[in-house]
C-alpha cells in the first residue's frame, strides 16, 4: 500500500486587486509533496512564490482551489485548529531570521516546545541538542542582535526544526546572506532535515539553491512547472 | 441625720451610670464627700427657732436638704402595702447674690425616690428621678409649700393640710393626703442633730412620726384605695461624714399603742456602732424622750442577700433597755432593696414582742 | 507554564522601552489618584457628617423645633411635668470659632443626657461637677484636642458672634481613634446659654419616642413647633451636599477617562511596536488567544501599578483636597469639621477595580486587534493604517449614535443627576469615536495651505498625520478630550460667574449694607442694635432705608431660608423673575399672603407660581402663595422672600438682619459712608459696613473660592492629558525613527528635520483644539443646562468667552510643542545609520 502524499495542493487560485482589475498570481497550482522529499519554488520578485507557502502554512487563504496536509484539507478547519497544526507539524524558516528581539537564542529555539506543551526539562534538553547541531551551544544566554546574520539564520532553522514537523518550509532562507554563509546555511537546512527526514520546501529565486532540492518546481505568471530534471 | 450620706454619694453618681461603677467606687466616694467643698454654705452650729409653714420650704443657704415619707397603708379588704416618697435637694455651689443669665446657671441637683410594697403580690416597685432645678422642672416653695421633681409633687392643698402626694411612672403612681396626727417633733438637740464630733457637723431635723394617710395607688392599671400611717422627716445642713462611718440601719417603728419610736445607727469601718447613734420616744402626744446608743441594743436576726450580691440584715432584735422591752422587727417583703443610682434597702417592717404584732414602721439600710 | 517566553518576551520589551512603560504607568496613576482623592475626600466628609450627627443626635428619633428664635426653655418645663414618661433632653446649639476655624457648640445637661448621649459621661466625679458648676468649662472630643494641640486644662479664646470669651478645656470625650467626632465642643446648658447669649432659649429638645407616643405628642405640642423625625432630618441635610459631591465625582471620573485614553495610546503604539514579533509568535503557532492573553497580562500588571502608586498618590492628593471640600461644604451647606481621611475598604477598593478595569479595556481593543490579523498581515506595515481607514466610517456611525444617544438621554431622564452624567459622558465618549473619523479629512483640508507655506516638509508633515491615523487618531483624541474639558469647564464656571456677577449687580439696589458679623445662631443671622434703621434714615444724604432679615425657618419639607424684607422702593427692581409672576405681584405681596420663591427652591420643590408653600410659625402651619419665581444664586438650597413687616408679626422677630442705604440724588457715596461708619461705631458691638462695589467683590471672592476645587481639577485632568499627549507624539515619533532616518540620509538638515517634526506635532495640536473647541462648548451647554439644573436648580445662560477658547488653544500648542520637543530634538540628533539599524 501506497503511503499517503504528505501535501497534496489542487487548483489553487488567488489573486490580487490592482485597481479595478484583479491580477491573478497564482492560477490553477498542483502539487503532491511526499514525505521527506526536498521540494524546491524557483520564480522571480513578485511571481507569488511567498503566498503560495503562506497559503501552505495556513496563514493565507487561497480564493480557490484545496491544500490537504496529512489528509487534512486545512481549510475545512478552524482557526485556532489551524493554528495547532501549524504548531505542530510545520516549522518555518524566513529570509530575515525573524527571531524575536527580546528573547535569547535558547528561548526563541525553546519557544515552539513550549506552545506544544513539552515539559521545561525537554524543552531544555532538545535545544541544547540542536544547538550544538547548529554549532551554537555555547552562546545560550545570547540575544539576536549580538549574533551575525549567518548566526541568527542558523538559529531560525534550529527554530524551525526542534519540534520534530513533519514539513519546513523555508522562504529565501540565504537571501540576505553573503553567498559563502548562504552555502553553509543551505547546507545545515538540508543536511538536518535528511538527518532527521522532514519535508522541506524552498522558496527561492536562486537556481544555484534549488539544485540541492529532489524536485525543482518553477512559478511563473501563476503557474508551477517542473525544471529540467532532477538532480540525484 | 439620717440619710445624709445618700445624698453625699450624689455628686459620684450623677456621671457613673452604669451601676458596677457606683458599687465599686462606693469606698472612695466616702472619702470624696469630706473634700466635697462647704465653703459659702451656712452650717448648723447651734439651735434654732423653727417657724412652720415657712421651716417646710426651701433652705438654699443650705447644701443639702431633704423630705422623706415613709408609710404603711392597707385597702379595704385589708391588702398591705408600703411606701417610700423621698425628694432631696443638693447644691453644687453656694448660693450666689449675682443672678444668672442662664435659668439653668448654680442649680441644684434634685433627687427623687418613689417605692411601694404590695406584700401580697410579693412586688417592690421603685422609681427614680434625677434632675437639676432648671427653669422650674424641680424645686420647693415655702408658700404655697410645695416641693416637685418634674411631675412628682408635695404640695399643701386648699386649706393648708392635709398635704397631697402625688407619684407617677410607668409601672405605678400614688396619689395620697397625709395629714400630722401629733405636731412637730424637733429630733436631737431642740432640732439640732450632731453628725460627729466636730461643730457645724449637724443638721437640723424635725420629724411628724405619725400622719394619718388616705388615697390610692395604682400598681399597672389596677387601683387600690389606701389608707394607714406615714411618718415624715426633714433634715437641712451642710456636714460632712467622718471617713470612719460606713453606714447605718435606720428605724422608724410606728406602735398600735400609738407611741412612736426612731433610731439610727451608724456603724463604723470595724461594723461596731459609732457613738453619735442616737434617737426618739415619741408618745401618743408628742412628747418626747432622746436615745442614745447605750439605751437601745440591736442584734441582726437574719440575713436575705439581694440579687445583685449584697447581704442586707432584714431581720432585727431590738432591745430598749429604758423601757425593758424586747422588739422583732421582721420585714413584710424581703425584696425591698433600692437598687438605683444610689443602692440601700427601704421597706416596710412589722413589730413584734413576744411573737405578737403591736406595730408597723420602716426601716432603712445602707453599707452593706 | 506555557505562554512564560511570550511574556517573557513582552516584559523584555517594556523593560527596553522604559520610558514609554513610565508613562503609561503614570497616566493611569494620575487618573486613579484623582478619583481616590475624589472619592476619599467626599466620603471623609460624609462620615464627618454621618459621625457628627450620629454622635450629636445619638439615640434621638425625634426633635422638637421652633423658629427662626428657637424654643423657650418653659416648653422644655411643660414637656418634662406634663409628658414627664417621654424620654427627653434640652439641646443649645450654636456656632463659635476657634482662630478661623468653625466649631458646633453643644450645650447639654448631663442629667438628661443619658438615653441620648455619651459625651457626658465622665471618669470620676469632679469633672462633671466643675462642668456643671464652672461658667465657662467645655469639653472636647479626644481627638479634636489631639488635632488642636489642646489637653485638659488649657484655657482657650473663643470667638462668638463679636465677643471672645475665655474658656477652659475642662476633660475629653471619645476615643482619639476609630470613629471620632471632630468639631464638636460641648458645654453644659447653662455655660452654652451664657456664651451664646441665650438665656431662655433651647434650640431643641431631642427625643426618644415609641411609635405610639408620636400622635399624642403631635397633638400635646403648642402651635409653632414642630416634631420631626431625626432620621429625615439628618438625611434632609445630607442631600443638600451630595449633587456637589456628585459633580467632584463625574469631574473625577474624566480625569480617569482621560487617563485610559493614555493606556488606550501606549497599549496600542506598543502593539504596533511589536507586531513584528507577534506574527512570528502567530507563525510559530501562538494562538490567539494566548497572544491575547499575554499582551493584556502585560497591560495588567503595567495597570496594576499605575493603580497602586495613584493609590498613595490619591491619599496624599486627598488630604489637600480635604480641605477645599471641607470649606466649600461649609461655606455653602453645613458646619462640618472634616480632618481626618477616611481610607475606607471600599473607596481602596473601587479605585483598584477602576484603574485595572480602565486599564483592561483601553488596551483589550489594541491586544485584539494584535490577535485578530492574520500572521503575514502582521507582518504588513501598512495593514493596520489600512484597517484604521476601513474602521473611519464604523467610528463615525459609533461616535454619532453614542453622541445622538447622551443628547436623547439628556432630554429624557427628567431630574436625576446621574443620569446627566451618563448623558454627558455618552456625548463626550462619541465625540471622542469622531475625532479620529475627521483627522483624515481635517489634514487633507490643511494639506494644501501648509504645503504651500512650508514646501515639501509641510507636505510630510501633514501626510504623516493621516498615514499614522492609528496613532495619531487616539493621541488627538484624548487632546481633544482634555482640551475640550478644560473649555467646558471654563465656559460653565464664566457663565456661572458672569450670571452671578449681574445677578447681584442687579440685587444689590443699595448703595450702602450694614450687617452683623458671624452668628453664633445656626438659624438666623446676628441682628442689628435695635434702632440703627431709624437712625440711619435720619443721616444727611440718606433716601430711604431697606431693611432685611435672614433666618431659618422650618417648613413641610425640613429648614428653608427665608429673607424677610422691608423694601425700600427701588429694591422691586432687585428681583428678576423666571416666568410668569401673579398679577399686581408687588401690592398683594405686601399684604403678606405672597411669598417669592427662588429658582433652586421651586426647582428642588417643583413649585410654580400660584402653588401653596407651607411654613411653621408660632401660631402654627401656614400657607402661603407663591407669587413668583425669582433668580437667585446665594444659595443652592433656596430661599424664600416676604415682607418683613409680616415675618416680625408672624414670627414674633423685630430684629434686622441687614440695613440697605439708598441716597439722594445729591449725596456722594464717602460722605454718607463716613457718616454711617460714625454712626456704627457708637455702638458696642461690632457692625460691618459695605458700599455695594465692596460686597460684589467679596461676593465674587466666595464665588471663586467655592469653585477652587473645580479649578483644581480641571487642572488635574489637563495634566492627565499632558502626559497623554507626551508619550503619544513621543511614541509616534520615536517609532518613525527609520523613516525620519531615511529622511535624513536624503539629505535632510537635523533642523528640517526638527522642523518637520515640530510641524507635524503643532499640526495635531491644531487639530486637536479646532475639534475640542464644539465639543468644549457643547459640554458646558450640558454642563450649564442639564447638570447645573439638576444639581442646584440654576438655570443661567451660557456664555461663550472666547478668552476660555484662546487659552485652551494655546495650552493645546504648548502642549503638543512641549511633548514634540523630545522626540524631535532626539531624532535630530540621532545617527541616521543607527536608526536605519534598528528596527
Amino acid at each position: 500500500m501506497q503511503n499517503k502524499p504528505l501535501l497534496v495542493v489542487e487548483a489553487l487560485y488567488h489573486s490580487y486587486r490592482e485597481g479595478r482589475d484583479s491580477r491573478p498570481i497564482l492560477n490553477g497550482i498542483n502539487l503532491q509533496v511526499e514525505e521527506h522529499e526536498c521540494i524546491a519554488l524557483l520564480g522571480r520578485s513578485g511571481s507569488g512564490k511567498s503566498t503560495l507557502l503562506n497559503m501552505l502554512a495556513g496563514i493565507d487563504t487561497p480564493q480557490n482551489g484545496r491544500i490537504t496536509i496529512m489528509g487534512q484539507d486545512i481549510h475545512d478547519l478552524s482557526e485556532l485548529n489551524r493554528t495547532l497544526l501549524r504548531r505542530r507539524h510545520i516549522g518555518f524558516v524566513y529570509q530575515f531570521f525573524d527571531l524575536i528581539p527580546t528573547l535569547t537564542i535558547a528561548e526563541n529555539v525553546g519557544l515552539p516546545l513550549e506552545l506544544n506543551g513539552y515539559p521545561e526539562r525537554e524543552i531544555k534538553k532538545l535545544v541544547g541538542l540542536i544547538l550544538s547541531d547548529i554549532g551554537l551551544g555555547d552562546r545560550w544566554n545570547a540575544f539576536p542582535d549580538q549574533l551575525s546574520g549567518g548566526e541568527q539564520q542558523r538559529i531560525a532553522i534550529a527554530r524551525a526544526l526542534v519540534h520534530n514537523p513533519a514539513i519546513v518550509l523555508a522562504d529565501e532562507p540565504t537571501g540576505n546572506l553573503d553567498a559563502e554563509t548562504g552555502e553553509h546555511i543551505l547546507r545545515i537546512l538540508l543536511g538536518l532535515s535528511r538527518q532527521l527526514k522532514r519535508t522541506l520546501i524552498i522558496v527561492t529565486h536562486s537556481l544555484e539553491v534549488a539544485e540541492k532540492a529532489d524536485r525543482i518546481f518553477t512559478l511563473n505568471d501563476g503557474v508551477l512547472n517542473p525544471h529540467g530534471e532532477p538532480h540525484w | 441625720m439620717r440619710r445624709a450620706i445618700l445624698f453625699l454619694l450624689l455628686p459620684l453618681i450623677i456621671g457613673c451610670q452604669p451601676r458596677e461603677e457606683v458599687t465599686t467606687e462606693k469606698l472612695s466616694a466616702t472619702r470624696l464627700l469630706s473634700a466635697v467643698d462647704q465653703q459659702g454654705f451656712a452650717r448648723a452650729e447651734k439651735p434654732r427657732d423653727f417657724i412652720f409653714p415657712q421651716d417646710h420650704g426651701p433652705h438654699p443657704a443650705f447644701r443639702n436638704e431633704w423630705w422623706y415619707f415613709t408609710g404603711n397603708l392597707q385597702d379595704q379588704s385589708g391588702r398591705r402595702f408600703g411606701y417610700q416618697v423621698t425628694f432631696f435637694r443638693f447644691a453644687l455651689t453656694p448660693p450666689s447674690k449675682k443672678p444668672s443669665v442662664s435659668q439653668w446657671s448654680n442649680n441644684p441637683v434634685w433627687m427623687a425616690h418613689a417605692a411601694i410594697t404590695d406584700s401580697e403580690a410579693k412586688r417592690h416597685l421603685k422609681q427614680e428621678k434625677l434632675v437639676r432645678a432648671g427653669p422650674g422642672l424641680a424645686g420647693s416653695e415655702a408658700q404655697p409649700f410645695r416641693v416637685w421633681v418634674e411631675d412628682w409633687q408635695l404640695q399643701q392643698g386648699k386649706a393648708g393640710l392635709p398635704w397631697k402626694i402625688h407619684i407617677n411612672s410607668e409601672t405605678f403612681s400614688l396619689d395620697l393626703d397625709v395629714e400630722p396626727t401629733i405636731g412637730v417633733v424637733l429630733q436631737g438637740d431642740k432640732g439640732l442633730s450632731q453628725k460627729s464630733a466636730e461643730p457645724g457637723n449637724a443638721s437640723y431635723y424635725y420629724s411628724y412620726p405619725r400622719l394619718k394617710s388616705n388615697g390610692q395607688i395604682r400598681i399597672n392599671e389596677k387601683q387600690y384605695r389606701v389608707s394607714g400611717h406615714s411618718w415624715f422627716d426633714r433634715e437641712w445642713g451642710t456636714s460632712a461624714l467622718s471617713p470612719e462611718q460606713t453606714g447605718w440601719d435606720w428605724f422608724s417603728l410606728q406602735f398600735n399603742s400609738g407611741y412612736n419610736l426612731m433610731f439610727y445607727h451608724l456603724r463604723n469601718r470595724q461594723g461596731k456602732a459609732d457613738p453619735f447613734s442616737a434617737g426618739s420616744w415619741i408618745d401618743k402626744a408628742g412628747k418626747t424622750k432622746r436615745l442614745s446608743l447605750d439605751q437601745i441594743e440591736l442584734t441582726p436576726l437574719r440575713w436575705w442577700k439581694s440579687a445583685n450580691g449584697n447581704n442586707y440584715p432584714v431581720e432585727w432584735e431590738m432591745r430598749i433597755k429604758s423601757e425593758n422591752r424586747l422588739l422583732n422587727i421582721k420585714p413584710i417583703l424581703d425584696e425591698q432593696e433600692m437598687d438605683l443610682s444610689v443602692r440601700y434597702w427601704e421597706g416596710a417592717v412589722d413589730i413584734y414582742e413576744r411573737g405578737k404584732s403591736i406595730g408597723s414602721g420602716y426601716l432603712e439600710m445602707t453599707g452593706y | 507554564m506555557v505562554g512564560s517566553r511570550l511574556r517573557l518576551a513582552g516584559f523584555r520589551h517594556q523593560r527596553k522601552h522604559g520610558w514609554q512603560t513610565a508613562l503609561a504607568i503614570l497616566g493611569i496613576a494620575l487618573g486613579v489618584a484623582v478619583v481616590m482623592a475624589v472619592s476619599l475626600a467626599n466620603q471623609s466628609a460624609s462620615r464627618a457628617f454621618a459621625i457628627t450627627m450620629e454622635q450629636i443626635s445619638g439615640r434621638v428619633s425625634h426633635q422638637i423645633l421652633g423658629g427662626p428664635s428657637g424654643i423657650p426653655e418653659k416648653l422644655y418645663t411643660r414637656l418634662r411635668l406634663e409628658q414627664s414618661h417621654l424620654k427627653s433632653a434640652p439641646v443649645v446649639e450654636g456656632v463659635v470659632r476657634i482662630g478661623q476655624e468653625q466649631f458646633t457648640l453643644l450645650g447639654l445637661d448631663p442629667l438628661s443626657e443619658q438615653p441620648f448621649r455619651t459625651m457626658t459621661r465622665l471618669p470620676g466625679t469632679g469633672v462633671l461637677t466643675r462642668l456643671l458648676t464652672q461658667q465657662n468649662g467645655l469639653l472636647f472630643s479626644s481627638y479634636t484636642a489631639k488635632r488642636l494641640g489642646l489637653s485638659a486644662g488649657d484655657k482657650i479664646t473663643l470667638a462668638i458672634a463679636a465677643r471672645s470669651p475665655e474658656v477652659e478645656l475642662l476633660a475629653l470625650f471619645g476615643e482619639q481613634q476609630g470613629a471620632v467626632l471632630d468639631g464638636v465642643l460641648v458645654a453644659d446648658i447653662a455655660t452654652a446659654q451664657t456664651l451664646l447669649e441665650q438665656p431662655g432659649k433651647l434650640d431643641r429638645i431631642d427625643l426618644t419616642l415609641t411609635p405610639d407616643a408620636i400622635a399624642p405628642l403631635q397633638t400635646w405640642l403648642p402651635k409653632g413647633y414642630q416634631l420631626v423625625e431625626t432620621r429625615q432630618r439628618t438625611s434632609a441635610m445630607e442631600d443638600m451636599s451630595k449633587a456637589f459631591q456628585t459633580n467632584l465625582t463625574a469631574m473625577s471620573l474624566l480625569a480617569l477617562l482621560v487617563g485610559g485614553f493614555l493606556i488606550y495610546n501606549t497599549a496600542t503604539f506598543s502593539v504596533l511596536q511589536r507586531r513584528r514579533q507577534f506574527g512570528i509568535m502567530r507563525l510559530l503557532g501562538a494562538t490567539r488567544s494566548e497572544l491575547f492573553r499575554v499582551i493584556l497580562f502585560e497591560q495588567l500588571i503595567i495597570g496594576l501599578i499605575g493603580t497602586a502608586i495613584g493609590m498613595g498618590a490619591g491619599i496624599l492628593l486627598a488630604r489637600q483636597l480635604l480641605w477645599l471640600v471641607t470649606r466649600t461644604i461649609n461655606d455653602l451647606y453645613y458646619t462640618v469639621t472634616i480632618s481626618r481621611l477616611d481610607l475606607a475598604p471600599e473607596i481602596i477598593i473601587t479605585g483598584i477595580t477602576l484603574g485595572l478595569v480602565t486599564t483592561l479595556l483601553a488596551s483589550a481593543a489594541p491586544a485584539w486587534e494584535a490577535t485578530r490579523a492574520r500572521p503575514q498581515s502582521v507582518n504588513r506595515r501598512s495593514a493596520i493604517e489600512q484597517q484604521s481607514h476601513r474602521a473611519i466610517p464604523w467610528l463615525l456611525f459609533i461616535g454619532l449614535s453614542t453622541m445622538g444617544g447622551g443628547l436623547w438621554l439628556a432630554q429624557n431622564s427628567d431630574r436625576s443627576l446621574l443620569l446627566g452624567f451618563a448623558a454627558l459622558f455618552c456625548f463626550i465618549m462619541g465625540y471622542c469615536l469622531l475625532v479620529p473619523a475627521m483627522v483624515p479629512t481635517l489634514s487633507r483640508l490643511i494639506q494644501y495651505p501648509i504645503k504651500w507655506l512650508f514646501g515639501t516638509i509641510g507636505r510630510l508633515a501633514t501626510r504623516g498625520i493621516d498615514a499614522t491615523l492609528s496613532r495619531t487618531g487616539p493621541a488627538i483624541a484624548a487632546l481633544t478630550l482634555a482640551i475640550a474639558a478644560t473649555i467646558g469647564m471654563g465656559i460653565m464656571v464664566d457663565s456661572f460667574r458672569t450670571t452671578v456677577g449681574q445677578w447681584l449687580t442687579q440685587t444689590i439696589q443699595g448703595d450702602v449694607y450694614i450687617s452683623a458679623p458671624n452668628s453664633s445662631s445656626k438659624r438666623a443671622s446676628a441682628p442689628l442694635p435695635n434702632g440703627l434703621p431709624a437712625k440711619a434714615l435720619k443721616l444727611d444724604g440718606v433716601r430711604e432705608v431697606s431693611t432685611g432679615r435672614h433666618v431659618t425657618v422650618e417648613s413641610e419639607t425640613g429648614p428653608v431660608n427665608l429673607l424677610a424684607i422691608g423694601l425700600a422702593s427701588t429694591s422691586y427692581r432687585g428681583f428678576n423673575f423666571k416666568g410668569d409672576t401673579l398679577a399686581d405681584l408687588w401690592q398683594q405681596f405686601s399684604t403678606g399672603k405672597l411669598v417669592l420663591v427662588s429658582e433652586p427652591y421651586a426647582y428642588h420643590n417643583r413649585l410654580k407660581t400660584g402653588d401653596k408653600v407651607t411654613l411653621l410659625t408660632p401660631l402654627g402651619n401656614q400657607s402661603f402663595t407663591v407669587g413668583g419665581i425669582f433668580y437667585d444664586y446665594g444659595s443652592d438650597r433656596g430661599l424664600l422672600v416676604m415682607p418683613r413687616e409680616h415675618y416680625a408679626k408672624l414670627w414674633q422677630d423685630q430684629a434686622v438682619t441687614t440695613l440697605g442705604i439708598y441716597l439722594k440724588k445729591t449725596a456722594t457715596l464717602e460722605s454718607v459712608l463716613t457718616q454711617v461708619k460714625t454712626l456704627t461705631s457708637e455702638y458696642d458691638q461690632p457692625l460691618t459696613v459695605r458700599a455695594n462695589q465692596e460686597i460684589l467683590k467679596h461676593s465674587l471672592e466666595i464665588f471663586d473660592r467655592t469653585f477652587t476645587i473645580t479649578q483644581v481639577l480641571r487642572l488635574l485632568v489637563i495634566a492627565v492629558a499632558f502626559v497623554g499627549i507626551l508619550s503619544a507624539m513621543m511614541a509616534l515619533q520615536l517609532e518613525r525613527a527609520k523613516e525620519h532616518a531615511i529622511l535624513r540620509a536624503t539629505g535632510l538638515t537635523p533642523r528640517q528635520l526638527l522642523g518637520q517634526i515640530t510641524l507635524q506635532t503643532l499640526l495635531m495640536g491644531v487639530m486637536a483644539a479646532l475639534l475640542a473647541m464644539p465639543l468644549g462648548w457643547l459640554m458646558a451647554e450640558i454642563l450649564i443646562h442639564v447638570i447645573n439644573v439638576r444639581a442646584f436648580g440654576w438655570s443661567m445662560p451660557s456664555q461663550l468667552s472666547t478668552t476660555i477658547l484662546i487659552e485652551a488653544g494655546l495650552f493645546a500648542l504648548i502642549a503638543s510643542l512641549l511633548a514634540g520637543l523630545y522626540p524631535s530634538l532626539r531624532m535630530a540628533r540621532t545617527q541616521p545609520a543607527l536608526a536605519l539599524r534598528e528596527e
